[in-house]
């Protein structure tokens, strides 16, 4: 799925990812300016909360 | 007081961008066609509805900047508009501030009026498409 991020005030707060409604012409936005594709993904250094392989009982 | 006013804030958008600051006018005709229903025995004009033949003009600055006027319309020329919203401002939308749609309409024209010695402006006409208000 293709991620935006919107770079223009016009769509809403720069910076912060456009959702796209069904409506949304995702060309025309792009060629204006408005957004802008993004590959952000989750930083490598962030860490779980939870390790899915921590013991969850002290007992033993 | 009977009227509403609007000093600055009505809202106008084309699809989800926010056209509004290079906004000066909009003016919306909500139309259905009117198709005369008579028959032998009538005796007035009656109507029944048609299709709606909606159409919106607004006014705007032209301006060439980034994301501005023209980076808006210049390749909607010749297009259908999906979506274009106006509204009497930006607080949520409900009976007295009700939101209008008009979905499907197309935009025929652009053209900039250049004059000495004032800003450059253009009217646009989205025409046909249909429009409906929402309260909620």
């Amino acid at each position: 799925m293709d991620r935006y991020v919107i770079t223009s005030s016009r769509v809403g707060e720069i910076g912060t990812a456009f959702v796209a409604s069904p409506s949304d012409d995702i060309a025309w936005l792009l060629a204006g300016g408005f957004i802008q594709r993004s590959d952000t993904h989750p930083s490598k250094g962030a860490k779980l909360a939870i390790k899915p392989d921590a013991p969850t009982s002290k007992k033993d | 007081m009977a009227t509403s006013t609007y000093l600055s804030n009505p809202i106008v958008k084309i699809g989800a961008v926010d056209i509004s600051d290079q906004c000066t006018a909009a003016t919306l005709s909500q139309t259905t066609q009117e198709l005369q229903a008579n028959a032998f025995g009538s005796s007035a004009v009656a109507y029944v509805a048609g299709l709606q033949n909606n159409s919106l003009t607004i006014d705007l600055y032209w301006s060439t900047a980034a994301s501005e006027t023209y980076a808006t319309f210049k390749s909607l020329v010749g297009t259908v508009i999906a979506t274009i919203t106006i509204q009497g401002s930006s607080a949520a939308t409900s009976a007295t501030n009700p939101l209008g749609t008009l979905t499907g309409s197309f935009m025929p024209t652009l053209s900039p009026v250049y004059t000495l010695g004032a800003l450059t402006t253009c009217s646009i006409t989205f025409m046909g498409g249909t429009f409906a208000w929402s309260e909620a």
